[in-house]
């Protein structure tokens, strides 16, 4: 039976020996703290991809990007321009539960001058269900519609950096924008949406009708992607099955040739960021936990070189009666109160760290409480490990020859 | 109390001879004896003190502890019987220095079962004239000081015998008579106490001396 005056007793001696005391709680505060900022930062890093992600992808989407190869990185997509607006119309003619469509080519890098002033924008042609499949908020003037589209209208709907550029704090709507000397009427301002997940400044874009830009501005036929919404989540994967055998018919690939465009679901998505996050999640969290390894290596040690330094008092402990197991649970009260001790401190200064170090990376700061629980039992057990041993060896000593 | 019979314990290391360090030794000690046992250095006086107090086991003989023999007893139980019949004073004090000479007489307290032990290490440092500097550490006490602080210790829990191996070797003359008249006082009040010296003069205040020479021991010399 374990003695409560033994564990009390534990407890005080572990700080009466304060430079070993600090140095073992720097040994495993560090590894801590670390184990808590990366899975933590993770965490919060995994969740801003996601809300990015959500705001261009939403759970009912399913998107049809020209061009093979794999969306991974250090597989660059070859974008081979054979995704055909037919392709799109036929898709949705034979999926009959597509509630709204996208087809999206961008023109990236095009001069665009108005009000005397001239900037660098993107051009994007886009279908007028865009408004309702990207979630747009006009915030002046309108969106354009199906019959603008159908008549190549030179109507553009412009973004707020272009605005700022180009028109400054004057209202831009009814004004016109030359894009490579073709005039363009502004409608509409759309709000703030900021970065895609591939870094585009989606806020210095220029939307126009996708047939406008097909015949007027890239005079071309084919688009880069489409996005569709169904009407219920369940059914993105089997329409994306379906997407894949319409598009491979349509395009005669044989079976033995791989697809010359790629379909994403959200579950691809999020096997695309678990990919990308894996080096947040996994690798980083196992360099932190061969430190914090590291880190109970060194008080084992501590604690083994206590027992040395102190085998006249274990001795004298046994002269007046501690038996081996009092010996044994104290030097393991001793290991573990300290690197409870050192595990509080190290999540205390983990999230102190970590509510600058998401300010600086601007990341939402999450406390992951997986992280915290993953940390207080590692140090629990770090304790009682680092004091099984030297505990052991403490307790097999004999009362003569430690008193000598 | 103490009753030994022929017992002997032999020291043996590789490639060197055995050391006889106790031979065939005989003795009874009886409740409120008064026992000094004298010898030379490496006499074996001390492996008979490290035996008596059940801190060493013999190699052979019998040794009843109040009746019971030690050597059917588990390492558990000797630990026990250490901390609640046993006190023992050391000629290097072997206080603990980082914490207080309170907290040095409480280390027995912290195994014994005793359910209110409040004010018990006040007590008896106050028996042995410290009370006023039981929160000193032993760096800042003197050697005679240090030792009475050990005697306490070895009071605390209230022990049938009082085991000391040369109490007053590490002292000036001045604290030794201080020591010796503790125990003079501690015998008179009943406590048993066994006393390893090699100083005649101090083993003259026992009421019994026993000799021991190269781990034999030649004679009882009763004091009066």
């Amino acid at each position: 039976m374990v003695k409560i005056r033994v564990v009390q007793s534990g407890f005080r001696t572990a700080w009466t020996h304060k430079v070993r005391a600090l140095f073992m709680i720097l040994s495993i505060m560090i590894g801590i703290a670390a184990l808590t900022i990366i899975i933590s930062l993770g965490k919060g890093t995994e969740e801003k991809i996601m809300a990015q992600v959500r705001k261009f992808f939403s759970p009912k989407t399913v998107m049809v990007v020209s061009g093979g190869g794999r969306m991974e990185p250090n597989r660059p997509v070859s974008f081979s321009g054979n995704l055909k607006l037919d392709d799109v119309e036929e898709i949705i003619r034979q999926i009959g539960d597509i509630t709204d469509f996208d087809a999206i080519l961008p023109v990236p890098g095009k001069e665009a001058q108005a009000n005397g002033n001239n900037t660098l924008v993107d051009i994007v042609g886009h279908t007028p269900a865009a408004e309702i499949v990207h979630n747009l908020v006009v915030t002046e003037g309108r969106f354009f519609g199906e019959a603008e589209n159908r008549t190549l209208a030179r109507v553009a709907v412009i973004t707020p950096r272009a605005r700022e550029r180009l028109f400054g704090t004057s209202n831009p709507i009814a004004q016109t924008i030359r894009i490579d000397n073709v005039p363009f009427q502004v409608i509409g301002v759309i709000g703030p949406r900021g970065m895609d997940p591939h870094g585009t400044d989606k806020d210095n874009e220029i939307l126009i009708p996708l047939n406008t830009v097909l015949r007027r501005v890239a005079n071309v036929d084919y688009v880069m992607l489409a996005k569709f919404l169904v009407h219920d989540e369940r059914r993105t994967i089997p329409a994306a099955e379906q997407i894949k055998s319409i598009l491979r018919e349509r395009h005669s690939i044989n079976p033995s040739e791989e697809n010359d465009f790629q379909v994403i679901t959200p579950v691809r998505v999020k096997e695309l960021i678990d990919n990308a996050t894996r080096t947040f999640n996994l690798y980083l969290p196992l360099l932190a936990f061969v430190a914090l390894l590291v880190g109970s290596i060194v008080v084992v040690n501590l604690m083994l070189i206590s027992v040395n330094e102190r085998v006249k008092e274990i001795g004298l402990r046994k002269a007046v009666g501690a038996r081996s197991n009092d010996i044994a649970v104290q030097f393991l009260i001793e290991a573990s109160s300290v690197t409870i001790v050192s595990g509080a401190a190290g999540i205390g200064i983990g999230i102190l760290l970590l509510t600058q170090i998401a300010k600086y990376m601007n990341v939402p700061f999450t406390i992951s409480w997986s992280a915290v629980l993953i940390c207080s039992v590692v140090s629990i057990i770090i304790g009682i490990a680092a004091g099984y041993f030297p505990a052991k060896k403490a307790a097999g000593l004999s009362p003569i020859e430690s008193l000598r | 109390m103490i009753s030994i019979s022929n017992l002997s314990k032999t020291y043996k290391k590789e490639n060197a001879q055995p050391v006889f360090a106790v031979q065939n030794i005989t003795l009874h000690i009886e409740r409120g004896d008064f026992t000094a046992i004298v010898g030379p250095s490496g006499s074996g006086k001390s492996t008979l003190m490290n035996i008596l107090g059940l801190l060493d086991v013999p190699d052979s003989g019998s040794y009843q502890f109040e009746g019971k023999e030690v050597s059917l007893m588990t390492i558990d139980e000797l630990a026990d019987i250490r901390n609640s019949n046993i006190g023992f004073v050391f000629q290097q004090f072997h206080l603990l220095p980082k914490i207080s000479a309170k907290e040095n007489v409480e280390l027995p307290l912290i195994y014994s079962n005793r359910t209110n032990i409040g004010g018990m290490a006040e007590n008896v440092l106050a028996q042995v004239g410290l009370k006023e500097r039981m929160h000193h550490t032993s760096a800042e006490l003197s050697g005679g000081q240090q030792q009475r602080v050990a005697i306490a210790r070895a009071l605390v829990n209230d022990p049938d015998i009082l085991l000391a191996d040369e109490p007053t070797g590490n002292l000036d003359s001045e604290s030794g008579t201080e020591i010796i008249n503790i125990f003079k006082q501690l015998h008179s009040s009943g406590k048993t106490i066994i006393l390893i010296t090699h100083d005649m003069n101090i083993a003259s205040h026992a009421q019994k001396i026993l000799k021991i020479v190269d781990g034999k021991l030649l004679n009882h010399t009763a004091v009066s």
